[in-house]
């Protein structure tokens, strides 16, 4: 299957590269060049007109965050990838918390791109090395105590998702992480989604804490 | 100090050397003395505070302001802000007239003390506020008039007690009570003034902050993107030193906008790291992906830790034949590891050249030393990924 993508940035030259970069497997359906822009073209495609969109985080007018909310409830269907040359963790922790399934940065390579894109149009999530980093931090704290049973399970991590986010962490692929663990790639797949649902609906009021505070140190 | 262009067409008084017009929109009376200020070019309050003492001589203002008035034709046009370096002639203007004032005073052809302190007072403070229309109509929507009159009373008020009592001394609380209701007086006619005073210095102070700001971000730009563009331009024929310096300016900014202002980089073994592979990355022109999780205080142990751990990254640079090397750090309550991993050509830890087996020794025994373990994975064609981990030597916070 070809995975069909939109591309959002307001640089006309990273759109241009992306587009470059992106392999055969993929077809560029359509790019915007600011929120307003995007937000109309994503609402006039048709439903299955597109399985992607890749998403710059920093852009003029509320970014891809404002994007993810306006576009998203409307779209359920719709994959977002977060694409950002930014290494501020609190904006990659609100983008996928606005419902984006990963974050690669701009300096991956056009393998490591395709990759994600095919990843994200097959239902998966894309979890780079530096997304891995901050989740770790993120949850690092562990549960609040004060928590319900239910949510606590949200709010932290099983020792099984550290280890795979810790692989990721160190550079391995999907596949190399589950050579390691001695299991298959599908079983990681799952181990990254559940971890990106945890990141989506905690309510651990660490998560939001511990983004106001990276900004403060 | 008087401005003697007439090359435009305002109406002209004939007796005068320059042109004068009444500024309806900024009159107090009927805009002569807006018009005066105008044509002059200073604050319309000095001209004003001329026109009482001149008025106070025996009623010359009076006299002069009258025939202006019916002299000078009416305009909407508005008072232009005072000329640069009205200061001065400002200040000869209201010389001139004190002196004036002093010698009809002396010669006794004066209104009198009691009438002319608070008529003096009130002119000083309406020149203080100032008569631009800007400021007047800002005033005049503030309850001017009222403050006005009811400044001028107080005034008149204290002088008349103070002066009445100025005699005898029998009657000191009188006197301080007189002082009192003339220093309020003063106050309120002075206050929209201290008020703007005090906006302004605000705004001055934020507009200095900001221009600060703004030049400094102009020379970190120049300082580093615009030099190592012009370069990249000039090296465009080797891609990997362009790529290198591209790289080398990316660090710097990134470090510039994401990373809290002047840290200390002994402070925390993260900073520590970052600064120790960012020198690798340009002695060896390879890309160094550093991840983190947590971070510790720098401490013996891990300072061993990264010092191992650059070794390691040079030693894929050297032998993995590999662009991107990852390392990742993690900073746990109880340990700190660090991971440096590449996907070059790899090699059979079992049959390592004597070079390679120095390499991985001494990253071994330096962590050894520092109570830590290393274990170093690599197989021909899978790449390497070399391990790293030292106990905390604190039971303190965890990260």
């Amino acid at each position: 299957m070809t995975a069909r993508v939109f591309i959002v940035d307001d640089h006309p030259l990273v759109r241009s590269g992306v587009r470059t970069e992106l392999g055969d497997t993929v077809e560029v359906v359509g790019e915007a060049g600011d929120v307003e822009e995007a937000i109309a073209a994503l609402t006039a495609m048709p439903v299955d007109g597109v399985d992607v969109v890749l998403l710059d985080v920093h852009m003029p007018g509320g970014g891809g965050v404002e994007i993810l909310r306006r576009v998203g409830p409307a779209r359920p269907a719709l994959r977002f990838l977060a694409l950002s040359v930014s290494d501020a963790p609190e904006d990659v922790i609100a983008v996928i918390r606005a419902g984006a399934r990963g974050y690669i940065t701009k300096s991956s390579t056009g393998a490591e791109l395709t990759e994600a894109v095919n990843r994200i149009a097959a239902g998966d999530a894309a979890f780079s090395p530096r997304l891995a980093g901050f989740v770790l931090d993120a949850f690092a704290s562990g549960p609040p105590k004060d928590l319900a049973p239910n949510d606590a399970e949200l709010d932290q991590l099983t020792p099984r998702e550290r280890e795979v986010l810790q692989l990721i962490a160190r550079g391995y692929a999907y596949k190399e992480v589950g050579r390691r663990l001695n299991v298959s790639v599908k079983t990681v797949e799952t181990h990254v989604s559940s971890v990106l649902r945890k990141l989506q609906l905690s309510s651990r009021h660490e998560l939001a804490r511990w983004a106001t505070d990276r900004r403060l140190i | 100090m008087v401005g003697s262009n007439r090359s435009c067409d305002d109406p002209l008084v004939p007796f005068l050397p320059f042109p004068i017009t009444r500024r309806r929109r900024s009159r107090l009376v009927a805009g002569v003395c807006s018009g005066l200020a105008a044509s002059i070019g200073v604050e319309v309050g000095v001209i004003r505070l001329v026109a009482v003492v001149l008025s106070l001589c025996g009623g010359i203002g009076i006299v002069v302001y009258g025939v202006l008035w019916l002299s000078a034709q009416e305009t909407d046009e508005p008072v232009p802000p005072p000329r640069r370096g009205a200061a001065i002639d400002s200040a000869a203007i209201i010389a001139t007239a004190a002196g004036f004032g002093l010698l009809c005073r002396s010669i006794g052809y004066w209104a009198g003390d009691t009438v002319a302190l608070p008529a003096l007072v009130v002119a000083a403070g309406a020149a203080l506020v100032g008569g631009r229309d800007d400021a007047v109509r800002g005033l005049r929507s503030r309850g001017w008039p009222i403050r006005m009159a009811l400044g001028a009373s107080l005034v008149a008020v204290g002088a008349t007690v103070s002066a009445g009592v100025a005699g005898g001394w029998g009657n000191v609380g009188q006197s301080a009570l007189g002082a009192v209701v003339l220093v309020a007086g003063v106050a309120f006619l002075a206050w929209p003034w201290l008020g703007r005073l005090s906006t302004d210095l605000a705004f001055e102070r934020r507009e200095r902050i900001r221009n600060q700001e703004r030049a400094d971000l102009a020379a970190h730009l120049h300082d580093g993107v615009l030099q190592t563009l012009a370069l990249i331009q000039r090296r465009a024929d080797d891609p990997r030193e362009v790529r290198s310096m591209a790289r080398r300016q990316e660090r710097e900014l990134r470090s510039w906008l994401f990373e809290p202002t002047a840290p200390s980089p002994e402070e925390s073994v993260a900073a520590l790291l970052r600064r120790e592979l960012a020198a690798v990355e340009d002695d060896h022109r390879v890309r160094v992906e550093v991840v983190s999780s947590g971070d510790a205080p720098v401490d013996d142990a891990a300072r061993a830790l990264v010092a191992a751990g650059r070794e390691a990254v040079v030693n894929a640079a050297r032998h993995a034949q590999v662009e991107t090397i990852d390392v990742f750090l993690e900073a746990e309550p109880d340990s700190v590891e660090l991971f440096v991993r590449d996907r070059g050509v790899g090699f059979d830890p079992d049959s390592v050249g004597e070079d390679r087996h120095g390499v991985t020794d001494s990253i071994r025994k330096r962590i050894e030393r520092a109570g830590g373990t290393a274990v170093v994975r690599s197989a021909p064609g899978e790449g390497t990924e070399v391990e790293l981990r030292v106990p905390r030597s604190n039971n303190g916070a965890s990260a």
